[in-house]
């Protein structure tokens, strides 16, 4: 996911109010995938909002201390949303790994089997019997369940972390404090052109 | 000097990702192995061995990318840019050498 331009960053202003712009910009995108990202197989959506947590979290890593105490609830809460959208995420690479495996193997399996036929008019079941991987299925299959169940309890507890988030004000509270973050320094010193003006961050 | 480092220290993340993934997923699969019955874990074990030649290809791409010289050059281009933009505000104390932070990471993905 490309990250969106941070607009009127200003080498000249002061940290907080550049951090200010960079944090507002990156929360609206991590608040943009929701709800979308609330439905059990938006793996995509989930997968864009973990990269826009993790944004979220490194910036406030080095700029909290500009928001007071909703920038720490703010990085705790995207560190937490990055960890279990990854954990998440890890289960949607797997799984289809493991099934084209299984795949890849069943192909072998056959053309062995086959090749075992030769010239037969019908296939004799003692042949699939002896396919090469036939002990390596189970072990895969019951894999496959374990991500599948361990990514829907990993769901439950992502679409708990971001209710209880939003219920808290988290959020809210961060967006209000980078809010006063710049206008308190739009108060201070208005912005004038000049060679080494504003620009954007991509 | 303007941002060159901006693209190393892209590819770099990117290079030590590529090498993570499949040392968290080897790691991930292998305590997943050990707790199933010893006739299942065969097609586990398989799967391990896939990943680990994705590894050993990941180690071969992110060679180049961590080798000291490149990792110190990065960190002076760095420590350039830095002293630059103090020098443009007109505080601050110098730096400490970036170079020794060559190497640290938190492990963080």
């Amino acid at each position: 996911m490309k990250a969106k331009r941070v607009k009127k960053l200003d080498p000249r202003a002061p940290l907080a109010a550049n951090a200010a712009r960079i944090v507002r910009v990156r929360l609206g995108e991590l608040r943009s995938f929701a709800p979308a990202a609330l439905q059990e197989d938006a793996a995509h959506e989930q997968h864009d909002m973990r990269i826009a947590a993790k944004r979220l979290r490194y910036v406030l890593e080095a700029t909290e201390t500009s928001f007071g105490r909703h920038g720490s609830h703010a990085r705790r809460g995207a560190r937490s949303l990055q960890g279990v959208l990854g954990d998440i995420h890890d289960c949607d690479e797997m799984l289809p790994r493991v099934e084209s495996h299984l795949a890849e193997m069943r192909a072998l399996d056959a053309d062995a089997v086959l090749a075992e036929a030769g010239q037969a008019d019908d296939l004799d079941p003692r042949l699939a019997a002896r396919a090469p991987h036939r002990t390596s299925y189970r072990g895969l299959e019951v894999l496959a369940v374990y991500l599948q169940a361990r990514r829907r309890l990993l769901f439950g507890r992502f679409a708990e972390l971001w209710e209880g988030i939003e219920r808290d004000g988290v959020w809210d509270r961060l967006e209000l404090a980078a809010t006063r973050v710049i206008r308190e320094e739009e108060e201070a010193a208005p912005a004038a052109p000049g060679p080494e003006g504003a620009r954007t961050l991509p | 000097m303007s941002w060159p480092p901006l693209g190393e220290v892209r590819h770099l993340p990117d290079a030590l990702g590529e090498r993570r993934d499949r040392d968290v997923a080897i790691a991930s699969l292998e305590a997943f192995g050990a707790d199933l019955p010893a006739p299942d874990r065969r097609g586990v074990h398989g799967l391990v061995e896939l990943l680990r030649l994705e590894q050993a290809r990941a180690n071969e791409e992110l060679r180049p990318y961590v080798k000291a010289e490149r990792l110190a050059s990065l960190c002076e281009r760095l420590r350039e840019l830095a002293d630059a933009a103090e020098r443009r505000a007109g505080r601050g104390p110098p730096l400490p050498s970036l170079t020794s932070f060559a190497g640290n990471g938190d492990g963080s993905r």
